[in-house]
């Protein structure tokens, strides 16, 4: 395990967020958080426990009730394009963040949006196919794809649009074990590109051992914070499953090992 | 996947201009109004050709265009029955007549010709594509709002294979849980309705958070078009087709 990146710039700025619904489910309350550039951050927490109405506020598709984010400096409030381009997304339902008919127009969605001449659009969406080794299936329909090709391309959707921060709101939901490797090792990769990496689970069984910071949230607020293993001995206490290993009293490796 | 979804193969109608096909389809149309019988054949000759081009699943096709062919036979009843003329069947009073079932029949001829074309179309275009050539046409007429026009298209398209889809896994979740054993049609219709309304709405709200944290905004890449002779040739021939269908 990688230790945490020592470095005064917080690239994610959470004060005092607070945002609740109608009806009083999945709200946060008085959150706040600072993740700093090149982090590997993972949120846990049992389901309804607010991990995706946080993240949400990280590239403006909720703003704050109370309290602010700022995403490098700047309130998302203020730019929310900035932000959002900034902060790619992926979410945790595949079938409805694809978009395009082609895996190409797909991830060529993004830089459209963003006005980038063609051949700019084109060079960012062939190197991200590249990297995610996508590029075989460029012609093909998303839905012919594998669930794990398919969790690649949302990721790829999102990179292509050259994103510093890349949140992952519970990226190994429905795939199978293959599926899962493919995510990770390029989760991996790009934390070892120096991207900024979020990802929200609610267990820590895959992805625990590959990140440097855990966050659990219960009932919207931050019950826990610190490095992955001073946090783990407390998760089981917040509804959060340990990795297996752990509670066998060994190490915990990662799933590509 | 259903038939309405855009399939990738080689062909030369994949590779062929969005607009050129969109015109097309819009010229056939037109001159289907226009054509008898004949001409009707001519149309359909092309119709036939054109599909299996495209290798749509026929049988897959009619299975899926059920609901509309029984749309298409209630028109033609009713055709026959409205008719005055030379009666093929008398039942107390009610009498299918000739020239009813000739009319019908040409109606429903004409609407299954331009719905094969319209499978053609979406199944071997790019729903970007589509969109764009509308936005293209429409732009002369409408200014900005084309492109909006142009963008509802391309999610309604998008969102009629995701219903599909949904529909689909309903009706099977529900046989698996003894569907079949209702005799009372209502009752299943109402059944499914409610799990598909509320996936669609819930799908759609999702699509639209998912577009929206993507940056979608009021001005995007102009669309890139490849108009190459091949287009230029079609356009021909689709026209001398259209002219065939109408003279004959």
């Amino acid at each position: 395990m990688k230790p945490p990146i020592e470095t005064s710039h917080n690239f994610i700025e959470i004060k005092h967020l607070t945002h609740h619904f109608e009806g009083g489910t999945g709200g946060i309350t008085d959150v706040s958080l600072n993740i700093q550039k090149g982090q590997f951050l993972l949120i846990a927490g049992a389901n309804g426990s607010g991990k995706t109405t946080l993240l949400r506020h990280l590239n403006g598709l909720l703003l704050p009730q109370q309290g602010e984010v700022i995403v490098d400096g700047v309130s998302v409030r203020k730019d929310l394009l900035r932000a959002r381009r900034k902060v790619g997304m992926v979410f945790q339902d595949s079938e409805s963040q694809i978009v395009g008919q082609t895996v190409y127009e797909d991830v060529a969605f993004g830089p459209e949006n963003l006005c980038w001449p063609r051949e700019a659009i084109d060079r960012s969406v062939r190197q991200v196919l590249r990297e995610l080794d996508l590029s075989d299936f460029c012609d093909q329909s998303p839905h012919l794809l594998s669930g794990g090709e398919r969790r690649r391309l949302t990721i790829a959707g999102v990179l292509a649009m050259h994103p510093d921060v890349i949140v992952l709101d519970e990226p190994f939901a429905n795939l199978d074990y293959p599926g899962v490797r493919q995510v990770l090792t390029h989760l991996l990769r790009l934390h070892q590109d120096g991207h900024t990496i979020v990802v929200a689970a609610h267990d820590l069984e895959k992805v625990g051992c590959l990140a440097q910071r855990l966050v659990i949230m219960v009932k919207g607020r931050i019950v826990a914070d610190g490095p992955v293993m001073t946090v783990l001995p407390q998760a089981e206490k917040f509804d959060v499953r340990l990795p297996c290993a752990f509670r066998l009293g060994q190490a915990v490796t990662s799933w590509l090992n | 996947m259903t038939v309405f979804g855009y399939r990738y193969c080689a062909a030369l109608i994949h590779a062929m201009d969005a607009r050129v096909k969109l015109a097309a389809l819009v010229a056939l149309g037109i001159a289907s109004l226009h054509a008898g019988s004949v001409g009707m054949m001519i149309g359909t000759c092309l119709a036939f050709f054109v599909l299996l081009q495209v290798r749509i699943p026929i049988r897959q096709a009619v299975f899926e265009l059920r609901w509309f062919m029984a749309l298409v036979l209630i028109v033609w009843l009713i055709r026959c029955l409205n008719t005055p003329g030379q009666a093929i069947v008398a039942w107390h009073g009610i009498a299918l007549t000739l020239e009813g079932a000739v009319a019908g029949a040409m109606i429903g001829w004409r609407w299954l010709f331009i719905v094969c074309l319209g499978l053609a179309l979406s199944a071997s275009t790019k729903t970007t594509d589509i969109s764009a050539a509308v936005q293209w046409g429409l732009r002369p007429l409408l200014g900005k709002s084309a492109d909006k026009i142009g963008l509802m298209i391309g999610l309604l398209m998008r969102s009629i294979e995701i219903i599909l889809t949904q529909a689909r896994q309903i009706a099977e979740a529900q046989r698996a849980r003894a569907i079949d054993h209702r005799k009372n049609p209502i009752y299943k219709i109402k059944m499914a309705l409610i799990p598909l309304l509320r996936g669609s709405f819930l799908t759609a709200d999702r699509m639209a958070t998912a577009i929206s944290s993507r940056c979608y905004g009021d001005s995007r890449t102009p669309h890139a078009w490849h108009f190459t002779r091949n287009d230029t040739i079609g356009a021909l021939a689709i026209l001398l087709i259209c002219a065939a269908m109408v003279l004959a």
